[in-house]
This record gives C-alpha cells, structure tokens and sequence, in this order.
C-alpha cells in the first residue's frame, strides 16, 4: 500500500513540476529570493525598473531590449516601446511584444500585473538596488540571463575600481559629518541602511543622521542646525528653484556652518535615485563634496 | 463683554501663552525660560539663536494662527450652515487647495517655489470658493444652504479627480512632495506667511464678530433672523466669504489640517455655550492652543522624524471628537 | 377708526413652476390694534399671505402697506423694531438656554457691538414674566415642552416691544391649557393696544377670540369681517367642505361646532 502511495506521489509530482525544468539553463535567485529559470539567454527583454535599463545600456545590451517604461529617457533606447508604468505596466503591450524575460521591481510579486504576467509562463527577475552589494548581484545576474558574462564582468571591475579608487583617496582622512537632504517642507534625509549612506561611507563622511529608524526620515530644520552637519550634500532634481543659492537665504539653513562656510554641494537627484552604472560617478560626486582637497589634479 | 465673557477669554489667552511658551522651549533642544530670553535678545550661542528666532518662534506664530482660522471659519460654517458636522473644508476649499498646490509641485516644473505653491493653493481655494457660490447663486434668488453644501461636495469631488489625475503623471520626487503637502506641515513658516496670515485673519475676525449676532439668529434659521432684523442674504454673502477666505489663507499656509475647525467649536459651545460674541474669540483662542500643541507633538514625539500635522490633528482629534460626541446629552 | 395695520393691493403670489397662484389678487385691511385672525384649509396660503405681510416673499402682482409706509421701503431692522413674530417650526441648530433665545428679541435695538443695556434687560425680564416662562429662563429650550417652548418664542416677539405680533399656527401642538393660556395672553395684548395677526385652522378658537376673521380658499379672499358674519354655516361647508353649527354661546360669543 504505502509504495503504490508513494509511487503515486512521484507520479504527482513529476506531474505538477513545470515541465521545462530539465531543460534549464540558467538559475538564479533573484532580488526578492525567488528562483528563476531561463532556458536560453533573454533576446527580448521589458524591463519595469529604470535603473535596471541604465545598466542593460551600460552593458551595451540594449538591442535585447523590447519594451521600457516610460521613464526611461536615454536616448539610447528612445526606439524601445514603452509599455507605461513601473509597478502597473499596460499588460496588452507587455504581451504584444511577446518577451521572454521581464525585469520588474523588487517586491511587487502580490501584484495582479506580475501574476498575470508569471502565468503565461514569462521568467520574471525581481530587481533589488538597495545596497552596492546589490548592484554587483544584479550587474552579474544581467550578464548571466543576458548571455554576457564578459560584459558583465568588465562593467564590475570598472565600477569597482572607481570605488576603491574614491575610497582610497580619503583613507586616513578625518570623517566629518554630512547631511544628505532633499530640501522640503520638512526636508528628508537618509536612514543607515540606504545606498547613500554607503555613499557617504565610501566618500569618508559620517552621516549625521544615523541614528534614524527608517530609510527616508523627513526631519525638522532645527534638528538640522542642532546637528550642525560639516558638509551639505543637497540634491537638486533640473527643474528645482531649490538650490544651494536659496540655501543660503532659507531661515535656519542660512545659519549652518556648513552653508556660511561653503561646504554646500548640489548633487543631481538622478544619480542619487537610485543605484546604478553611475554609481562610481556618485561616490566620486560625494567625495568632492566632502572631502575637495583629495580630489585628484 | 460680560464678566463671564471676560473671565473665560482671559482663562484662554493664558492657556495660549502656556502653550506658545512650551513650544518655543521644547525641540531638538530644550531650553529653559532665560536661554529663551537670551536668544530673543541676539545674544548667546548662534545655533541656538537661529533655532528660536528663525525656526520656533515663526512657526509658532503660525500655527496660533493657523488654528485660530480654522477654528472661526469652522464655527461660522457651522452656524451658516445649520449643520453641527460643517467644517471649514465643506465647500470643496480643501480639494481645490490640493489641487492648485499639487499642479503647482507636478507641473510648475522650474516656478515651483514655495511661494508660488503656496499662492497656486489660495488660488485654488479661492476658485472652489467661487465656483461652488456662482452655482448656488444661479439656482434661486437667494444662496439656497442645501444647494451650497451639494455644490462644495461636487466641486470638492471633482477637484479629487483632478488631484489624481495630476499624480499618475507625476515622477517619484513630485509624487512625494504633492503628498507632503496634502498631510499639512508648518515646518516651512517664515516671518512673511505669519504676517500674511495675520493680514487675512485680523480683519476678517474683526468682521465676523460684528456680525456674531446675526450668526446667532442664522443659527436658528433664515426667516428667524429676517424677522429679527437680519439682512439674511448680506449675512450670508459676507459670512461665506469671510469663513471661506480664513480657510483657503490657512490650507494655503499650512496645508489640509483636519478636525481642528470640526471640534474647537465643538468643546467651545459645550463648556460655554453657542453665542457667537463668546464662541468666535473662543475658538480663535482654544483653535490656536489645539494647533501650536499638536505641531509641537508633531516634531518632537518622533524625534528628529516630523510626523505629518494633518495626521496629528486627526489622532488627537477623534478620539476628543468621539468623548465630545459622549458627553452631549442623548 | 383706528389706521390700518397693513392694507393689501391685489396682492398675487406664485411660486416658481406652481400650476396656479398662492395668493390672487387678495385686497384687504387689517386693522390696528385688533386680533385679526387668518382662517382657511390646507393649502389656502394663509402662511403665504403672513409671509408677504412680512415680505418675505416677493409679489408678482399688487402692493403692500405696513404700518402707514409702503412695506418695500421698510428696512428689515425698522421692521422687526415694530413687528414681532412667532414663526411655526423653528428649531434651534444648538443648545441654547430660555433666556438667550429671548434676549434675541433686544437685536434689533441693538447694534454689532453694543452690549445689552438695562432697558433691555427689563424688557427680556419683562417678556419673559408675561408669558410666564421666567422658571425656566436657565433651562435649555430643547428640553421645555412643546408649550413652554412655544410661550419661550411669544416672549422673544414681546421682547422686541412691537406695535405688532404676527404667530404662524402658535397654538398647534399645544394642549388645552396652555392654548387657552397662550389666547388669553394674545387678546390681553391686543387690549393694550397691540396688533395682533394670527393663522390657526382652528374655527372655534377663531370665532371666539378673533375681532376680526380673514377668510382665504385657494389663493383667494372669500371673506373678510367679524367671526359670526365671515363663519356662516353655509360659508363654511362651501370652504372647508363639511357642515357646522354656529351656537351662540350666553355672552353672544359665538361657537362653531362640527356636524356629525
């Protein structure tokens, strides 16, 4: 009885297990923790997650991709379609194009557009930035699903060497204490466990906001000047009348040392999105800012 | 002014001096009466100087005024309007504040200061205003009360329509700061707002307690005032557009702050009854308290985070709503 | 013969998208100083035509007079200086107490900001004695009964000192007592010179203690005049659409009785 049971069992389950399994070539856990199978290299590729699509085109693998967002503004992928949004893309589309891997942002698998989407059998990777250790993880996993692990690999060591080369510029140098701020009412900063935070870690900063509990603390102005911070990091979107200039006229901001002292520098909120092939240029920025003397002739 | 008049004002102005007081001393810092002083007087250490003079003290200013012209424009409504649950958002002032100040912050793109958001917001009210009396002007000869309410929760409807439609196109920093402003802060204050705000609040006080009165016989209905020798149709238009205006100037400031204009009247009538030349002062002063007490919270509870003050106001106010609710008689 | 309170010009009144009008072409006089009272079914505008006695509604045809001077240049506070009224089915929004409702009554001897004086406060007191409700001046008037409240609101119109006092249907949800009460007060102002201009529905209460009895059908005046000659019985089946018998009672005081 019990091996006509369990003989049935493994008729089951060979059953149910999707089919393709045995002919898998590439495996991968994702961003999320999810395993992803693909079969062959992705030829055509949506991706929902922009910073993703920045690094496909860093790659120099965009002729792979076949649908974007629709914030996606490099001209290198003007002629790739968009499919909408990055959390709700326009699913007519997605399917039209007919792709056999979609990048899609991390934590969104509850969603009815990635059920819809996994149901057709569409591999799907969860792409996670949090941190530079994912940035690497990511870069390596495109190249892997992309069929390039050369490309992969050469835009590693490149954005590793720009690393170690900013962190070797301020070894040894005092940390001081900078303040990373989306001006606001009220202004927002980092939390410790964000890709800035690294940032400013790497550029030999100590964030003066460190002790916060979450990822993006909006925080009141006199906070701020009671904290003091040595140096100002503030990021400026293009279309911001919220500059430095104005800074230095805002009350309270206006008396911080930093700003009287002009230890204030602007950062373009595209590198400081989201992690991504600028990654290196950001941790340069930042060096710049904090510590201007190490900067190489 | 009566004696008991007297006497419940002065209580109030005190517990409004308590309160402007605590604020101005509690913060990333707290400080004692005499650091207070000094740094009002220029003197002492520089950080801590600015911290008051620039930060505390005008956003304390504000948010006394912020409260005070909710609280009046929500009494007044609520007398206008015959109705206990009227606020001063009724007539859609809220949903075109929104919208102006989210059009401003999505689609202002390089004009987009605070200055212009905050402006883009008063206009907005002022246009929800507008619109929802030229619609109840135009059914009946005179500004019908049950028309009004229809109108402002339609315009107010579709100004939300509008609020969404505006973000959907909106990228990840816009979305973020549309939304910031909607939950109400003061963290932005300047000596300018404050004395904006006071330029709309004083007159427009001023006006409506002379006409405290007439909102006392309104209170009871139109053809009882008439007969009571109310200019009911001239009360209306001038106690509209006074209440109107005291919200659109605070939204404008601050944001969309809840339930202070639902509830001060509220607890004011309760302890001390519903005639206007008491309630309206009232209000100003228990409003303003409500207010400078619950933005203090709002930067200190969860230091160095600010909580948003629209939600402060609503988790202090509900459950006070909810015991004022219990103590009137069944 | 003492003036006219208010005269009546073929006064005609039609409310937007009705069929037909609520008040056609009534002319007539209400003499000062007497109790005049308004009678008529349902639907006859008896409300109408207190409504534009006080000009609160507008007149698509005809003028009126009030008190010597057309009723168009009267101002509204001038107005409720010489005339008090009893509206039906007030209903206050927010508690307030006996006293305050009253004191109402000074508001249009007052101006925005002047407090009330001592003339004023004898007048409320003074009101509120006559019409006996000064036991419950502390008490919110939620809670008095439908005939305190309604003496409460008598005592409001008293407090402005009027030349006139116009009551909607006051004794309408009254009990016996306190209908008696509230009539008996109503002709004891009258003889003290008072005009008073009352609507009821109720034909005995109207033979007994009106001077003089408007008589409306539909819009239009059907009579005018003392009780006994306007309530004949043959009058009253053709208006109201069912037979009584006018008894005269030992003063000669005429009762109107339902046939069954």
């Amino acid at each position: 009885m019990a091996r006509h049971l369990s003989g049935l069992l493994l008729i089951f389950v060979a059953c149910t297990s999707s089919a393709p399994q045995a002919r898998a070539r590439f495996v991968l856990v994702d961003g999320d923790g999810d395993t992803v199978r693909l079969s062959a290299p992705a030829q055509r590729v949506i991706c929902l997650v922009p910073s993703a699509t920045d690094l496909t085109v860093a790659l120099g693998l965009q002729s792979r991709l076949v649908g974007r967002t629709r914030y996606d503004k490099a001209p290198e992928i003007a002629q790739v379609a968009s499919v909408g949004g990055t959390i709700d893309p326009d699913l007519e589309r997605v399917f039209a194009l007919h792709p056999d891997l979609v990048l899609a942002w991390e934590g969104t698998k509850g969603t009815s557009q990635r059920q819809s989407i996994s149901a057709r059998g569409i591999p799907v990777y969860a792409v996670a930035l949090r941190d530079s250790a994912a940035l690497f993880k990511t870069v390596r996993d495109l190249g892997t699903m992309l069929g390039s692990d050369s490309a992969a690999t050469a835009l590693s060591t490149s954005l590793r060497a720009q690393l170690d080369s900013v962190q070797a510029s301020v070894a040894g140098l005092p940390r001081p204490t900078v303040l990373f701020a989306i001006w606001g009412d009220p202004p927002m900063t980092i939390g410790p466990h964000t890709f800035i935070a690294e940032l400013i870690q790497i550029a030999g900063g100590r964030d003066v906001f460190s002790d916060a509990t979450i990822d993006w603390p909006k925080v009141s102005v006199e906070e701020i000047v009671h904290r003091a911070p040595d140096v100002v990091i503030l990021s400026v979107g293009e279309d911001s009348t919220r500059g430095s200039e104005a800074l230095r006229r805002a009350p309270g901001w206006r008396t911080l040392p930093a700003v009287q002292h002009g230890h204030v520098a602007e950062v373009p909120a595209d590198l400081t999105n989201r992690p991504g092939p600028l990654f290196g240029v950001a941790a340069r920025a930042f060096r710049d800012a904090i510590h201007p003397e190490a900067r190489p002739r | 002014m009566t004696r008991r008049t007297g006497v419940v004002l002065a209580s109030l102005t005190l517990l409004l001096v308590a309160a402007f007081a605590l604020s101005i001393r509690v913060g990333s810092v707290t400080l004692d009466l005499r650091a207070v002083l000094t740094a009002l007087a220029g003197r002492g250490d520089a950080a801590t100087g600015s911290i008051i003079r620039e930060l505390r003290l005008p956003r304390a200013v504000a948010a006394a005024l912020v409260g005070a012209a909710l609280a009046v424009s929500g009494a007044t409504f609520q007398a206008l309007l015959r109705n206990a649950l009227a606020e001063p958002y009724v007539l859609g002032v809220s949903g075109g504040a929104a919208l102006g100040a989210v059009a401003a912050i999505v689609l202002g793109g390089l004009t987009a200061s605070p200055t212009s958001i905050s402006a883009a917001a008063f206009l907005g009210a002022a246009a929800s205003i507008a619109l929802v009396l030229r619609v109840a002007a135009g059914v009946g000869p005179t500004l019908d009360t049950r028309v009004l309410l229809l109108a402002g929760v339609v315009v107010g409807a579709f100004a939300n329509a509008g609020i969404f439609l505006i973000l959907s196109i909106a990228d990840v920093a816009a979305f973020r700061s549309a939304t910031g402003w909607m939950m109400g802060s003061l963290s932005g204050s300047t000596w300018t707002g404050a004395a904006t705000l006071a330029a709309y609040l004083v007159p427009t006080l001023v006006l409506l307690l002379a006409l405290a009165r007439p909102l006392n016989a309104l209170a009871i209905g139109e053809d009882t005032a008439a007969y009571l020798g109310v200019s009911v149709e001239r009360t209306k238009w001038l106690a509209f557009g006074a209440a109107s205006l005291l919200a659109a100037a605070a939204v404008a400031a601050a944001g969309i702050i809840g339930f202070v204009g639902l509830i001060v009247p509220h607890a004011v009538r309760l302890a001390w009854g519903s005639d206007h030349r008491l309630l309206l002062p009232a209000s100003a002063l228990l409003g303003a308290t409500f207010v400078l007490v619950t933005d203090t919270a709002a930067r200190t509870v969860v230091a160095p985070t600010e909580l948003p003050l629209g939600a402060v106001t609503a988790i202090v106010g509900v459950p006070l709503f909810v015991a004022l609710l219990r103590r009137r008689r069944p | 013969m003492t003036a006219a309170a208010w005269t009546c010009e073929d006064v005609t009144v039609h409310y937007p998208g009705a069929r037909s009008p609520a008040l056609d072409g009534i002319t007539l006089s209400l003499t000062g100083g007497a109790c005049t009272i308004i009678l008529g079914p349902n639907g006859s505008g008896k409300s109408t035509l207190l409504r534009a006695l006080l000009g609160r509604v507008p007149l698509v045809r005809g003028t009126i007079t009030c008190l010597g001077a057309p009723l168009a240049s009267w101002q509204r506070v001038a107005l409720a200086r010489a005339v008090g009224v009893v509206p039906q089915g007030e209903h206050e929004t927010f508690p307030l107490t006996t006293r305050s409702l009253v004191a109402m009554g000074r508001y249009p001897h007052l101006g925005p900001w002047r407090r009330e004086g001592a003339d004023d406060l004898t007048a409320i007191d003074n009101a509120m004695a006559r019409c006996d409700v000064t036991q419950f001046a502390e008490r919110m008037v939620d809670t008095l009964s439908g005939g305190e409240g309604q003496r409460a609101r008598i005592a409001r119109a008293l407090a402005q000192e009027p030349r006139a006092l116009v009551l909607d249907e006051p004794t309408a949800s009254l009990d016996l007592k306190h209908e008696m009460e509230v009539l008996v007060l109503l002709r004891s102002l009258a003889a003290s010179g008072t005009t008073i201009v009352l609507v009821t529905h109720n034909l005995s209460v109207a033979a007994q203690y009106a001077d003089r009895v408007v008589l409306l059908d539909h819009g239009s005046l059907v009579a005018e005049g003392p009780p006994a000659e306007v309530l004949s019985p043959s009058r009253v089946l053709d208006v109201f659409g069912w037979p009584v018998e006018l008894i005269r009672g030992e003063s000669g005081t005429p009762y109107i009785v339902p046939v069954r």
